[in-house]
């Protein structure tokens, strides 16, 4: 439950489309950022405190790619060099305010957050679905006062949609219908797969795919510890396979993503996206889809929040119980400290 | 003129090279199958204690769980 920050790994910091002419304040793992684009597009992040007198850069203001601090004018390149300072010539060496490498893709801003002599941009895991033709995404972002652990576990346990969700995406059948969970460990992904069949459709896709009567319903997710999460629901009039050829034109698909990026150790920003491949035309099912999620993930952030201040007053060491349904939660949590153990500076001597 | 890139289709479950070690949650019952990626088997009704018998790859217990 604890694994606590994970450092020397790529998180999404923001959408694209919140990166732009403005400056945007966002901490990350305790970190404090300042995201903005150059006029060429390039997505900058720097640490959100002036060298000089730490007032933050999010309260200052942009002179074309540079940053001019509100305070005093110490005034920093994209890349964090400060290039000029009020009333003097001389620029001090030290004066530079650190940059995190910064990667944009499938719509999304990832930092790296760590040693950044390590960051690959290969290994950040992809949603291209988020920004392919064929595809639609609805999208937010809501604040969870609750560790990212929680979510994490929330997100690989999905039978919670039962009693949590119901009247969204819950039924019945979610939770008693068995998972097959896989790990693979070279790779660190985790796989939950719960396949339904002759099920009743949820009023979150009866109404989006027009579906009605009972359906076949597949919710195949693949977690990318720390930060993506990705679930592929196929959703289909039951005994409607796909065919032979890998092609499933008889099917609807969401793809549901996460980002899940500590703020704090105890705060999170919750970034959900619903990509769709079929009534790609129709505004009213983007709304509907947009409000249906929100609202589900407004129940899962009051829940969590919830959980948050009982593991606060809890004593140390209480034990949890684990079932057959928290399989693949317990799966990530090995993941995660595998990974915050390998970011550890090795100890000197 | 560009044409428009081919819609992408998201994969289902992982890789077909990929080195797993899977739980299968038995339907119509509460026991759990573990498999390592070495092909060594075990039946278990406790997932911790399911993960720590996977996990002691190559040295798994010869008691199940």
């Amino acid at each position: 439950m604890r694994t606590g920050l994970v450092r020397d790994q790529w998180y999404v910091a923001a959408y694209a489309d919140e990166v732009g002419d403005g400056i945007l304040a966002r901490t990350v793992l305790g970190e404090a950022l300042v995201l903005y684009r150059t006029a060429d597009g390039t997505p900058v992040a720097l640490a959100d405190r002036c060298v000089h007198r730490r007032f933050p850069l999010s309260l200052s203001q942009r002179d074309g790619d540079r940053i001019v601090c509100g305070y005093h004018g110490f005034t920093y390149d994209a890349t964090g060099t400060c290039v000029a300072v009020p009333g003097q010539t001389r620029i001090p060496r030290t004066a530079r305010v650190p940059a995190y490498p910064v990667v944009e893709l499938d719509s999304l801003v990832w930092v790296w957050i760590g040693d950044a002599e390590k960051a690959d941009a290969a290994a950040i895991p992809r949603a291209p679905w988020l920004s392919s033709p064929g595809w639609v995404t609805v999208r937010g972002m809501e604040p969870l006062a609750a560790r990212y652990e929680l979510l994490v576990d929330n997100l690989l346990d999905l039978s919670h949609e039962t009693y949590l969700h119901g009247g969204y995406i819950g039924t019945p059948e979610v939770a008693q219908t068995p998972i097959t969970t896989e790990v693979d460990d070279a790779a660190g992904v985790v796989y939950v797969s719960r396949r339904m069949k002759d099920v009743e459709c949820p009023p979150f896709y009866a109404r989006s795919t027009g579906i009605d009567g009972r359906i076949d319903r597949w919710q195949d997710i693949e977690y990318h510890p720390p930060c993506l999460y990705l679930l592929h629901a196929r959703i289909a009039p039951t005994g409607v396979e796909p065919a032979p050829d890998g092609t499933d034109p008889g099917a609807f698909h969401a793809e549901i993503v996460y980002a899940i990026t500590p703020e704090t150790e105890t705060t999170t920003h919750d970034f959900w996206m619903v990509a769709r491949d079929f009534a790609l035309d129709d505004e009213s099912v983007s709304e509907y889809l947009a409000e249906s999620n929100r609202t589900v993930v407004l129940q899962d952030v009051t829940a969590l929040d919830a959980l948050e201040r009982v593991i606060a007053t809890e004593p140390e060491g209480y034990q949890e119980l684990s079932i057959n349904i928290d399989t693949g939660g317990l799966a990530a949590r090995r993941l995660l400290a595998r990974l915050r153990d390998a970011a550890r500076p090795v100890p000197a001597g | 003129m560009t044409a428009p890139a081919a819609p992408v289709t998201p994969p289902l479950g992982p890789p077909a090279d990929a080195e797993l070690i899977r739980v299968r949650w038995l339907p119509g019952s509460d026991r759990l199958v573990g498999t390592c990626h070495c092909g060594a088997e075990t039946v278990a009704e406790d997932p911790v204690a399911l993960w720590e018998w996977l996990l002691a790859h190559p040295n798994h217990p010869e008691n199940a769980p």
